[in-house]
């Protein structure tokens, strides 16, 4: 049947904050897309799908498969199929390392931590659905109670000489304690700082709660701040792994989960050497590619 | 019983007409609505539909109840399973299983307790009796409520206020032949306070003819758990759950006939072919903290999300009928010490310390039902479960087994959640599976 | 009124065994001539209480023998004890302990006083632990002393010959089977009224009688006869073998145990527990309600396991006939 399907798969990541979208030829990455969410998303997903296929000059007939993850996946009814993030995550890591042994997804509204298992299979996943910090909510409100631009929080806190110990134990009271700190005449850069620290120490607790010891890999939406990676990076006690394009992670994850022949020979090929893969890419994919710790 | 203050009767003054109303309502719509969620499962026996109406709020079971306690009959209310209602029964009296699974009288009870962080069944307990939500359990006279977890403990003899309890003691060590002599005279007393109530004396031949009844109820649920085997399951997890709970409210040998023709009728569907449930679904076994309808929550999502449960590690489920009363000798102390012991013994709830009967049986389980994951259910503050979780997790984990722990309240609010987790379990298990037939063995 | 369990029954076959065993010892009750009195027959002797001294009995125990070899057989090197030994040693491998609750006679006389008891609707005294461990001890005692005392008779030597008329079988003066069977005799006429037993043994017997009332298998719990069976029984070829993947732990095999032998439900790792101490009675194979988990095995066969419960048969049909037309209107 899929030969009267597209040659592309679109995968869409319907966040709390945002929805990325990315279009995979083969194995391919062909393009991306970040919008906001500003008004109901099964809409805005369509919305930008149209957008990105103008911008591509492709049109929906060449899309073979769609399918969505995140949390509001269920509200696409164009979708052929729905993988909650956990999935979609762990499979867009494997795709990009194979060694990876635990994936951390920071997103907007959990955090999620997923052991693998073979073939881009988790064997263990846990999440934080009850407490908020270090969610990209939670940076939000932070950024909005110190009056600094979300994307310039991570770059600020690395100017920092000595962190302001921040210690909360959820979203609200951090939010006050903050205020307090600034009505104290501390510095925004000590108090972001400090910030990024209570944050990093949350997310390697929960890494540590899987018990193994292998590489990580941090992605999500709040992978991208700076001062995050930095901080996990002094504190996570192992190799740690970042990708170019964090927030994509889980839309690349869903478009590969198309149930397309390329499935198998992409598994058999792990048998025998991992990197082999790299040789086929495209400029684009080295972007992507281009790791940091 | 000295009649001292009654402070949290007292205080039923202090919730209005309306709130009143407003739980009652509530409860009613929440048990409605899942009633509506069941019917509506595809393939569902015919016979199910009687055990829709024995649960159905305010319906024909509980009009039988009010006319038989308008006319002088008595009605025991149990707290827990490990009460033995073959005693119950042979007084001459009704059981009804006051757990209640209902969401709103939270609130109530939130009001009363402040919001700690209990276990959200005692609170929820707790709430119906102080607003009378229920309308079964107001025609209870008496509770029996054994001291298994604190909760319980304390539920007793908060109960108190309102209706005479006896409080019975568990040994929750169970070692040596001291511990079942306990469990023993406890049932003695209880029998005692059951003669009182009904003025009708315990015979042996009367428990003798319980037991018989109660045996043949085990003995169709043992059936039933053998045709859920099967690789086509023709019956639901929720299904299963609701036909065993519904002995806790039901006159048993009224249960033993319906079930015969549940059973009749699924062994007709099992040779069809025909199952209850998606193609492909995995086979999950659901473990944890009780469950009562209407509160079918977790099980929803599970099967809702691409599973089935086939068994289950609960004492809202298998527990219930899980053993029969094998009686040898003619006296009456051997006769209730084959009755005390059935409850005690196997039990495998969390409040006994060892607890190694419930991990062979799980393990024993997954064996023989072919199961490929588990799904934990505790509910806030039920320390027990949490702490046994871990141990189960590891044993588990040697055996290959994925298992994932969801904490939940009496709450709707986190179903989003706990489907994503759900979902992101199941989609794992199917992964493995297909990697598993992939690598050339065979599907568990 | 028990339960009718389909297919879960073996102590309606073990006292037909029973019966046949002890047929076989009074035969001539029934008009089959006393083969007993043929000197062949009378060397017979058996790990059971297949007493000599009920009359024309065609068996002795092996106890009688093992005495009366420790007291006359100084003379040739104990040589008789050590070939009876070993023929015990080969019934016991043949059959294990199943001697005791299959063919002995003294033990379905126990089991009558039982039934008794469970017609009165008395309950049975269930020993505390730390009496079943001392009574287990009892019998090694009872063996070691009998050997003790019987050598020393025995030996010339020592001048005790003057022993050897009252004190020749040491044991079976005391032994309340002997009591037992004697009186039983007399009273069914066919022992004269004039055999007189020692006052010990009087005191022995009513002291059983009164025991054997109250706790279930009195006498079994110190038979010495056991003692030398539980050494040996280990070589057996029948056992009670349990599958601790089904034990659900519901400790009915322990309630049910005339003899109170915990191994079987403590035990979750063994394959065989039936252990020194117990005599294959399979009321614990009959009741336990898993199915499959306990089993009587014979080397390598399952001879017969242990099944769910299933009211069938008369009693479940009649009683299912009486909830139909009680006039009950059900839904």
């Amino acid at each position: 049947m899929s030969g009267d399907r597209g040659p592309y798969d679109l995968g869409i990541d319907v966040g709390a904050i945002s929805i990325k979208l990315l279009l995979l030829r083969d194995t391919t990455p062909a393009a991306n897309k970040v919008v906001n969410t500003s008004m109901e998303p099964g809409k805005l997903s369509e919305l930008s799908m149209k957008e990105l296929l103008k911008e591509e000059g492709l049109e929906r007939k060449d899309i073979g498969y769609v399918v969505a993850t995140g949390q509001g996946r269920r509200s696409l009814e164009f979708a052929d199929l729905a993988r909650t993030d956990i999935t979609t995550f762990a499979r867009g890591a494997h795709f990009l390392d194979p060694d990876v042994d635990v994936v951390v997804d920071i997103g907007g509204h959990g955090i999620r931590v997923m052991r693998m298992g073979e073939m881009g299979i988790i064997s263990d996943f846990r999440t934080n659905d009850k407490c908020s910090i270090g969610t990209g909510c939670f940076m939000d409100t932070m950024a909005h109670a110190l009056e600094v631009d979300i994307d310039d929080v991570g770059e600020r806190s690395l100017h920092s000489k000595l962190a302001e110990h921040v210690n909360a134990s959820c979203t609200i009271f951090a939010e006050s304690e903050v205020v307090s700190l600034i009505a104290k005449g501390k510095r925004t850069d000590d108090i972001l700082a400090g910030l990024h620290q209570m944050v990093a120490r949350r997310i390697v607790a929960l890494v540590n709660s899987t018990q193994s010891k292998g590489k990580v890999m941090v992605c999500g939406g709040v992978a991208r701040n700076e001062g995050v990676v930095r901080e996990l990076g002094k504190t996570m006690n192992r190799e740690m792994v970042v990708p170019e394009m964090p927030h994509m992670v889980g839309a690349l994850g869903a478009a590969l989960m198309a149930p397309r022949p390329r499935e198998r020979k992409l598994l058999m090929k792990e048998e025998e050497r991992k990197g082999e893969i790299e040789v086929k890419r495209t400029t684009f994919l080295d972007r992507l590619l281009r790791w940091r710790s | 019983m000295e009649e001292g203050p009654r402070y949290l009767k007292d205080r039923e003054g202090y919730f209005s007409e309306e709130q009143r109303e407003r739980t009652k309502k509530r409860s009613k719509e929440m048990e409605a609505q899942t009633s509506s969620v069941l019917k509506k499962q595809r393939n569902r026996a015919k016979a199910m539909s009687y055990f829709d109406e024995v649960h159905k709020y305010g319906g024909a079971r509980y009009l039988e109840l009010k006319e038989f306690h308008e006319k002088g009959g008595k009605i025991v209310g149990t707290l827990c399973v490990m009460v033995p209602l073959e005693l119950i029964n042979a007084a001459g009296a009704e059981s009804v299983r006051m757990c209640s699974g209902y969401y709103e009288p939270v609130h109530p009870a939130n009001e009363l307790l402040g919001d700690a962080g209990l276990c959200p069944m005692v609170k929820s307990t707790l709430g119906s009796k102080m607003v009378s939500s229920n309308p079964l359990v107001d025609l209870i006279d008496l509770v029996a409520g054994p001291a298994t977890c604190d909760g319980k403990m304390k539920l007793a003899e908060i109960l108190e206020d309102w209706v005479p309890v006896v409080m019975m003691n568990i040994p929750r060590v169970k070692v040596g032949d001291t511990s079942s002599r306990l469990w023993v005279k406890e049932l003695i007393y209880l029998k005692n306070r059951l003669e009182d109530l009904t003025g009708r004396r315990i015979t042996k031949s009367a428990i003798r003819k319980e037991i018989r009844k109660w045996n043949e109820a085990n003995q169709y649920w043992m059936e039933l758990l053998e045709i859920r085997k099967s690789e086509k399951t023709p019956i639901s997890g929720r299904d299963a759950m609701l036909v065993v709970q519904a002995t806790q409210l039901d006159r048993i040998d009224r249960w033993n006939r319906k079930m015969k023709e549940l059973l009749e009728e699924l062994r007709v569907m099992q040779k069809k072919g025909v199952r209850a449930g998606e193609e492909g679904a995995s086979r999950i076994l659901l473990a944890g903290s009780p469950m009562m309808y209407p509160n079918f929550k977790i099980p929803t999502i599970i099967e809702e999300s691409g599973g089935t449960i086939v068994t289950d590690e609960l004492c809202t489920g298998f527990r219930l009928m899980a053993d029969p009363v094998i009686m040898d000798g003619m006296s009456k102390k051997e006769l209730y010490e084959a009755m005390a012991e059935r409850y005690f013994f196997p039990c495998t709830c969390p409040c006994f310390s060892p607890n190694d009967e419930r991990l062979r049986r799980m393990k024993e389980s997954i064996r023989v039902y072919g199961i490929e994951g588990v799904v934990f259910h505790t509910l806030r503050g039920c320390h027990l479960n949490n702490l046994e979780a871990t141990k189960i997790e590891l044993a588990l984990r040697e055996m290959k087994i994925p298992m994932v722990k969801i904490e939940s309240e009496y709450d709707e609010g986190d179903i989003e959640q706990v489907r994503t987790r759900v979902e992101a379990f199941v989609e794992m298990i199917k992964a493995r599976r297909e990697f598993r037939l992939m690598k050339g063995g065979t599907a568990p | 009124m028990k339960e009718n369990f389909k297919g879960r029954n073996i102590r309606p076959y073990r006292f037909l065994v029973q019966l046949m065993a002890l047929g076989f010892i009074l035969g001539h009750l029934f008009g089959i001539p006393p083969f007993g009195t043929y000197p062949l027959f009378r060397r017979i002797f058996l790990p059971n209480a297949s007493c000599r001294y009920i009359t024309s009995a065609p068996t002795s125990c092996y106890y009688y023998q093992l005495q009366d070899g420790f007291t006359q057989g100084y003379g040739d090197g104990y040589v008789n004890v050590i070939i009876m030994v070993l023929v015990v040693l080969l019934l016991i491998m043949l059959l294990g302990r199943a001697w005791c609750s299959w063919l002995c006679p003294f033990g379905l006389v126990q089991e009558g006083f039982m039934k008794l008891r469970e017609l009165t609707g008395l309950p049975p005294y269930k020993l505390k632990w730390s009496q079943r461990v001392l009574l287990r001890r009892i019998k090694y005692a009872i063996l070691f002393l009998t050997v003790l005392i019987s050598i020393p008779i025995g030996i010339n030597a020592l001048g005790l010959g003057g022993c050897q008329s009252t004190l020749s079988l040491p044991f079976c003066q005391v032994c309340p089977a002997k009591g037992f069977f004697t009186v039983s005799q007399q009273v069914l006429g066919i022992e004269p009224w004039s055999t007189t037993l020692p006052w010990i043994a009087i005191v022995s017997l009513m002291l059983f009688t009164v025991s054997a009332f109250f706790i279930d298998m009195a006498f079994c719990r110190i038979c010495p006869m056991g003692g030398v069976m539980a050494i040996m029984s280990r070589w057996s070829l029948l056992w009670l073998r349990k599958d601790p993947s089904k034990c659900t732990k519901c400790r009915i095999c322990l309630r049910v145990c005339p003899l109170d032998h915990d191994r079987v439900y403590e035990d979750m790792e063994a394959d065989d527990v039936a252990g020194e101490d117990c005599t294959l009675c399979g009321r614990c194979v009959e009741m336990c309600p898993e199915e499959g988990c306990l089993s009587f095995n014979y080397g390598p066969f399952r001879l017969k396991s242990s099944r769910k419960p299933r009211q069938v048969g008369l009693a479940g049909m009649v009683h299912r006939y009486r909830q139909k037309h009680k006039g009950d209107g059900g839904k």
